[in-house]
């Protein structure tokens, strides 16, 4: 059984997805892009939990590879599941957004290829865990350390480099009407993101005590 | 005579060579991309202009879908690999408490 807080989350993320096309509509229009601006109001959340889940899965695994405990592996895969997860969204809605304001789908500059990179090594990640037999959660650990040191290089990047991309100025230099639909969204993917992580924790804690219970019957 | 202009064409081939290959690239690597799109900072306006309405319309639509869909169908895949390792759980439990 998942503990109560699990669908309390999901719940209040699911209901504050349902309002936030209202609080999105109500905000003015950006007036270089227009309307398809307001793709940014889900894009740019889903990348911070992006991030989010890729330094929890490499603070997990540093703790995995120090002291071995199941749980903090645990916590690295399930991180590690999401990380791509919310690496699919911003992959599909960055390009779709690209496609209207820039004129093209894909730039193959430091930030967009950065963010694939970073996606890629997370799917590496899965592919160990799932078919790379006995001693691969180490190996995978490796990954997701790698991967974790990749973000602060994509959040930097679009200051650093010449881009399309929007700098990181963008955020903290939002108008009021702009900044509340965003931050509802921020609290909407946080809520969402916590809930995923403690299901897909409590899902391999199962799997765990199952291989056990397995493991002893046979034993 | 003749290998004296040989080489003084070859030397002016090397020096033309090595003079635009830097200038070449270095023109290549320093053209900036180009965009009317806001990069540090975004201005709100009331009114789209009205050929903006309907072009960004499916790419809006088309991502939140997207992200729905991604959110639903995770949501999904999760509640019912719980559902099975949880079942799969209570039957090893009382299969070994039966032996």
């Amino acid at each position: 059984m998942l503990a109560r807080s699990v669908p309390a989350m999901l719940f209040a993320a699911l209901a504050m997805f349902g309002l936030a096309p209202f609080l999105i509509a109500q905000a003015p229009y950006e007036s270089t892009m227009g309307l398809v601006q307001k793709i940014f109001y889900f894009h740019v959340p889903a990348a911070i939990m992006l991030f989010v889940a890729a330094f929890t899965a490499g603070i997990a695994s540093i703790g995995y590879l120090r002291h071995g405990r199941a749980s903090s592996d645990r916590l690295a895969e399930a991180a590690a599941e999401l990380t791509v997860l919310f690496g699919v969204m911003v992959l599909i809605s960055g390009p779709l957004w690209a496609r209207k304001a820039w004129g093209v789908w894909w730039q193959w500059d430091a930030r967009l290829t950065s963010t694939l990179v970073l996606w890629l090594l997370f799917n590496a990640y899965l592919l160990l865990r799932r078919y790379g037999g006995p001693g691969s959660e180490r190996l995978a650990a490796g990954v997701a350390i790698f991967g974790m040191f990749n973000v602060p290089f994509i959040y930097w990047s679009v200051n650093v480099w010449r881009t399309l991309h929007p700098k990181t100025t963008v955020v903290p230099t939002l108008g009021p009407e702009m900044r509340l639909p965003f931050y509802w969204c921020m609290a909407a993917f946080l809520l969402l993101y916590l809930a995923l992580l403690k299901t897909r924790v409590k899902v391999a804690e199962q799997e765990d005590a199952l291989d056990l219970l397995l493991a002893e019957s046979e034993g | 005579m003749s290998i004296m202009k040989r080489l003084a064409g070859m030397a002016l081939l090397v020096l033309t060579f090595s003079a635009a290959l830097p200038a070449s690239s270095a023109a290549q690597g320093t053209t900036p991309p180009s965009t009317t799109a806001a990069q540090d900072e975004y201005v709100p306006i009331d009114e789209l202009p009205e050929g903006e309405k309907l072009p960004a319309a499916p790419f809006l639509v088309g991502a939140y879908t997207v992200l729905w869909l991604a959110i639903l169908v995770y949501l999904l895949m999760l509640w019912r690999r719980l559902g099975r390792v949880e079942r799969e759980l209570q039957e090893a439990r009382r299969a070994t408490g039966a032996r």
